[in-house]
């Protein structure tokens, strides 16, 4: 699997703890991550031999083997493409959605200190929404979508920085407020769309895509999605100790010496970044941002040194379940959206219930 | 007055010789263009007779609303996509319209229509926008006598334009021929029925006969086929709810994915390779789209359909073929001897000319037959030379 997770288990607070103590906690910490890495790749050996052609699950394996060189095989050419273009680019791409828009809002949730925040929140979704409806309208070809959408992606987080921004800093509650603003203006702008989109066919073509979709996931996208997760990935990872301080608040993290203003400045950007390459390869896939941080919290608690990787490899995993469940389920595609939503809810709701004992209260 | 009715197909179960088919035709089409003008004689006639009486006539729909005019409309205002042509082609002329769904002034435009009837240029379109909501201001702007609307998705389309005193007639689209209904009841709304008599006539003959030649067709000599309601940036099948796969398999094929209960659904590639048919159809409203971007997608490479270079752009004439449209029958003469070349041997410079002259009262120009057949984007598919040989 390609989901990268840094596997570091950063010991905090092991001064009296003696030598052989630390490398015990290492060790198992490291099988923990060891096994979360194991079970995202298993989830995705076992959806790669699902699917609506029938492949029997060892072709899948030989075809797999074949293509590393391990082996020769006279598997169908048909079966070949099926698992190596059709449902391999899908289901790389769903586990670095999951796991960019898992990322994602746990450092949203940690720096706006506040459990109800996902990616949505900062006007980059209906910005990218409004980007690939209009691509759809006016243009028509896959290109044209994936870069419409992340072009105003980041012009909506833009607009957000923009609009928030009083007296050179941008106070969480201007932001949340400017991000509604802002989201409230494209939203409108797609109704627009929809509005005078022709209802035969393109009409369809665009409430489908903004519900969301790996059905025509290409490498190609997978690459316009790679660099955007990678990009945000890494500025998310490197600031990782930042956003543990900055979710103390703003108070405490100026009076710990952190530059508050262009910290959350440049983890909105890598957010933005991530979830508008999210958005532009597969619409919009709502709830694993808002949930999935929740389900890592309850696991590893709320360092975000763990809790980031910890929410993608949840978000890799169970966006990689959703997705086989949208695409075998019945002849027609299932928008991955009202999956989402579906499972989403309900989990959320269980787990707001349970925030009240933990979790937060440790934060 | 007697209809008459275009040719039936020429079944040929032997090699097809060209020139004995247009001997065949040409007597045919004089025989047709005769019985036109007589026809359009005695209904002069007739028309003559009746000035003055000023009968009101009640049309009623399908859905039970009716509208008595005491003239016949001559400035309606169809607004679901597929009426707009219609609204052309039964009275035979643009001036019966005031206003036309966007994606119907779309095909307009880049069919023949826009040459036959310049003024449709200028056609205003903002009467009805997605979703088939109208908007009220620019429909009384128009001025329009009779209001065409879709009936089956709800009240909300049709009351703002009752509340605003227009009469309307209503249409349903259903995995049927609907355009049955929907031609007598334009034709007495226009005051033409006869010519509506001819255009249903002609509808019912044609597919009459394909279906007579299809007579004792097997299972196994059906072929199967994929009608992309999109390709590029999604994948959508036609489903079993439909017109588009009612026509396929009224043309003696299967519809891989009449087990979709939508008119169209997103589908992903893999079941399109599961489902591996013989011959896939290409919707003609994205117009750039043409076979080769098939034949070029590397994950469909193993299709029947690509292997075999069956894929097919849908022609458009005055309309897009593939749709329940006046042009309909030309599109079944097409579908038919695409999936049964063995069965069907029709005249296209012919059926076209006379179904424009008789729809439109235009001769299309010679060059225009082989841009309606999409013979550029289709040469490279298998038998397409048939198509040409005209």
């Amino acid at each position: 699997m390609s989901v990268s997770a840094p596997s570091e288990a950063a010991p905090q607070s092991v001064a009296p703890a003696s030598i052989g103590l630390v490398w015990a906690r290492t060790a198992l910490a490291s099988g923990g991550w060891l096994l979360g890495c194991a079970a995202v790749a298993v989830i995705g050996i076992v959806a790669l031999g699902l699917g609506r052609y029938a492949i029997e699950p060892l072709d899948v394996i030989r075809i797999l083997l074949s293509r590393i060189g391990f082996i020769e095989t006279d598997v169908s050419d048909t079966a070949r493409r099926v698992v190596e273009l059709v449902r391999a680019p899908r289901i790389l791409s769903a586990a670095l959605a999951g796991a960019i828009l898992g990322m994602t809002g746990a450092a949203l949730q940690g720096i706006f200190r506040n459990p109800l925040v996902g990616p949505q929140i900062i006007g980059v979704t209906s910005g990218a929404s409004f980007g690939g409806a209009l691509a759809i309208l006016l243009v028509g070809t896959t290109a044209a979508t994936v870069g419409f959408a992340f072009v105003f992606g980041l012009v909506a987080v833009f607009l957000v920085y923009t609009i928030a921004r009083v007296g050179g800093r941008a106070p969480v509650l201007m932001l949340v407020l400017a991000g509604v603003v802002v989201s409230a203006a494209f939203t409108a702008f797609v109704s627009l769309i929809k509005y005078v989109a022709d209802p035969n066919d393109t009409l369809p073509a665009i409430v489908y895509w903004l519900m969301g979709s790996f059905a025509t996931a290409t490498y190609d996208k997978l690459f316009i999605l790679t660099l955007a997760v990678l990009g945000s990935v890494l500025v998310l990872h490197a600031l990782r100790f930042r956003i543990n301080i900055m979710s103390l608040g703003e108070e405490e993290a100026t009076a710990l010496g952190i530059r508050v203003e262009p910290t959350r400045w440049a983890i909105l950007a890598a957010v933005a970044l991530g979830v508008a390459g999210v958005v532009s390869v597969a619409g919009v896939v709502g709830w694993v941002g808002l949930v999935m941080p929740h389900l890592a919290r309850m696991i590893v608690g709320p360092d975000h040194r763990k809790l980031l990787p910890a929410a993608a490899l949840a978000g890799a995993g169970y966006l990689i379940i959703v997705d086989t469940l949208a695409r075998t389920m019945s002849a027609a595609e299932i928008p991955i959206g009202i999956l989402t939503a579906l499972v989403g809810a309900p989990v959320f709701a269980v787990l707001l219930r349970r925030l009240h004992l933990k979790g937060w209260g440790r934060g | 007055m007697s209809p008459q009715h275009s040719s039936s197909p020429s079944r040929q179960d032997v090699e097809i010789n060209p020139a004995k088919a247009e001997a065949k035709f040409i007597p045919n089409k004089i025989v047709k263009d005769t019985l036109l003008v007589a026809s359009f004689l005695g209904l002069a006639a007739i028309a003559g007779a009746t000035i003055g009486k000023a009968d009101d006539v009640t049309v009623t729909d399908v859905n039970g609303f009716s509208v008595t005019l005491t003239e016949p409309s001559q400035r309606s205002a169809p607004l679901p996509p597929p009426l707009g042509t219609f609204a052309i082609a039964i009275p035979g002329d643009a001036d019966h319209l005031v206003t036309a769904h966007p994606w119907s002034k779309a095909v307009m435009m880049q069919g023949s229509l826009a040459g036959y009837f310049p003024s449709l240029a200028d056609l205003p379109t903002g009467a009805v926008g997605g979703g088939f909501a109208p908007n009220i201001e620019e429909l009384l702007a128009t001025d329009p006598d009779l209001v065409f609307q879709v009936g089956f998705i709800g009240d909300d389309v049709l009351a703002p334009i009752i509340a605003a005193g227009l009469p309307v007639l209503t249409i349903n689209v259903t995995a049927n021929d609907d355009a049955m209904d929907w031609i007598p009841m334009m034709g007495a709304a226009y005051g033409v029925e006869d010519r509506a008599d001819w255009i249903l006539s002609w509808r019912k003959e044609t597919l009459a006969s394909i279906t007579q030649t299809l007579a004792g067709l097997g299972d196994e000599d059906r072929p199967t086929v994929a009608h992309l309601a999109r390709y590029g940036d999604a994948l959508r099948v036609v489903g079993g709810g439909h017109f588009r796969s009612w026509q396929i398999e009224a043309m003696g094929g299967v519809n891989v994915a009449s087990e979709v209960p939508q008119r169209s659904a997103e589908i992903s590639a893999e079941q399109l390779i599961a489902w591996d048919p013989e011959i896939i159809l290409l919707n003609a409203f994205q117009p750039d789209l043409m076979p080769q971007m098939v034949y070029d997608d590397p994950v469909l490479q193993s299709l029947a359909a690509v292997r075999e270079r069956r894929v097919y752009a849908f022609p458009v004439g005055g309309d897009r073929w593939e749709a329940p449209v006046a042009e309909s029958p030309l599109g079944w003469m097409w579908l038919s001897e695409l999936l049964h070349p063995d069965r069907f041997r029709w005249d296209y410079t012919a059926e076209i000319t006379a179904a424009h002259e008789m729809l439109y009262g235009q001769t299309p120009p010679p060059n225009a037959i082989g841009r309606m057949l999409k013979l550029d984007a289709n040469q490279g598919s298998t038998g397409y030379e048939r198509f040409s040989a005209f």
